[in-house]
């Protein structure tokens, strides 16, 4: 099992020589995001100038466009993140990398990320959906403090909860995109059990980024084209020590089948004491 | 200047501090640290332009991503902490500048406040 120091010295190694094309692939990721945002807004613009609230009916279409906007948005950029996700596991596996990769997630089951893109949108603004409401009553009725106490406590139990699932199944879009004939849920479950005693870990490494983004705010985020290649690479490696961790091939003689068995056991009990007591030396 | 040092039962010869050679399949490759050659060259502009408004500040910040990247197995190279001890000094001048500016630009508009109150009342 890796350090965290160690798995950010390996993101460095990977990414040395090959800064151009991590650079390129977010240059034009934001174009992409940029052009595709503004043809959206233009969309947009057009249909409030066309049903500018004369009536309940042109307002309830403007509001089901701009959730089907908002969804499209989530969709693509979701089907872009796969290509970049899947450009840096190159990059980390040695594998030749190109800028043209950022498209990859167009050639490998769109329609899937794209769904995983709208269902993260749509399971958030569910959760908003009381916030929304109540701060609609609020303005309505005049007396605002039930909704701020209820918005506080609400939006804190929103944030430990997201912030669980996102360590939980912080390792299911890395499976996907690595694995890509495995289905949706069998990803999710995998990232689950891959994190089990391993969330503070996580946390710790994105957490460790920190710094980092502290000193790009200076450069007006511009030095985020190579922090964002090397925060996304060392997840990459991350990613890849758990893999090898409980995935791994084995080519075994047939009179030496059980004999590899055992060892490969024996292999494993011990890498997964070794994984809890470094779990207990950091808590 | 040619240094030698063993990394990774490697022979590894460092020609200068931006320049070392490995020795792979018998020919020799000159590998250069680009990171810390741009860490470098960041730093010293942060502080060229430390004056221009806190464009010193993006270089020198730059900089100092660019020298924290740079290290991959070994300890810093010179060119990268050239490039952040000289990105630290651009953002710490820039900084400065950015405040004795702001100081000038407010005494000069308070003058000039006073000098067009005083022309309204020469002029009443």
């Amino acid at each position: 099992m890796m350090e965290r120091a160690e798995l950010k010295q390996k993101a460095r190694g990977s990414l040395k020589g090959n800064y151009g094309v991590a650079v390129g692939i977010a240059l034009l990721n934001s174009v992409v995001l940029g052009v595709f945002s503004e043809v959206l807004r233009l969309a947009a613009a057009m249909v409030g100038v066309f049903s500018a609230g004369i009536t309940s009916a042109a307002s309830i279409f403007g509001i089901v466009f701009f959730a089907v906007i908002g969804f499209l948005y989530a969709g693509f950029s979701c089907i872009l993140a796969a290509g970049t996700v899947r450009a840096h596991q190159n990059i980390c596996e040695g594998r030749k990398t190109e800028i043209g990769d950022l498209f990859w997630g167009f050639k490998n089951r769109p329609l899937r990320f794209a769904g995983i893109g709208v269902a993260i949108v749509a399971v958030i603004s569910i959760c908003l959906l009381p916030i929304a409401v109540l701060t609609a009553a609020a303005a309505i009725t005049g007396d605002g403090r039930f909704a701020v106490l209820f918005i506080s406590i609400y939006s804190a139990i929103l944030a430990v909860a997201a912030i669980y699932l996102y360590l939980t199944f912080g390792l299911f879009f890395y499976i996907l995109v690595d694995k890509p004939t495995k289905t949706v849920w069998k990803a999710l479950k995998e990232s689950r059990v891959m994190m089990t005693k391993k969330r503070l870990r996580l946390a710790a490494l994105k957490i460790s980024f920190l710094g980092w983004y502290v000193i790009s705010l200076f450069s007006f985020g511009i030095g985020n084209l190579w922090l964002n290649s090397y925060r996304i690479c060392t997840t990459c490696w991350f990613y890849k020590s758990y893999r090898d961790l409980y995935s791994r091939v084995v080519i075994v003689e047939p009179d030496r089948l059980w004999e590899t068995v055992e060892k490969l056991c024996a292999d494993y009990r011990q890498k997964q004491e070794e994984t809890v007591s470094h779990e207990e030396k950091t808590e | 200047m040619y240094t030698e040092e063993k990394m990774a039962g490697q022979t590894i010869g460092t020609v200068c501090p931006a320049i070392t050679i490995k020795k792979k399949e018998g020919n020799v490759v000159e590998e250069t640290n680009k990171m810390a050659l741009a860490s470098m060259i960041a730093g010293i502009l942060s502080i060229v332009l430390s004056c221009c408004c806190g464009l010193g500040i993006v270089a020198g910040s730059l900089a100092v991503i660019f020298a924290g990247l740079s290290r991959v197995e070994e300890p810093l190279s010179t060119n990268a902490k050239a490039g952040l001890i000289t990105g630290i000094i651009g953002i710490i001048l820039s900084m400065i500048a950015v405040v004795i500016l702001t100081f000038l630009m407010a005494g000069v508009m308070g003058n000039g406040l006073e000098t067009l109150m005083k022309l309204g009342r020469a002029l009443q």
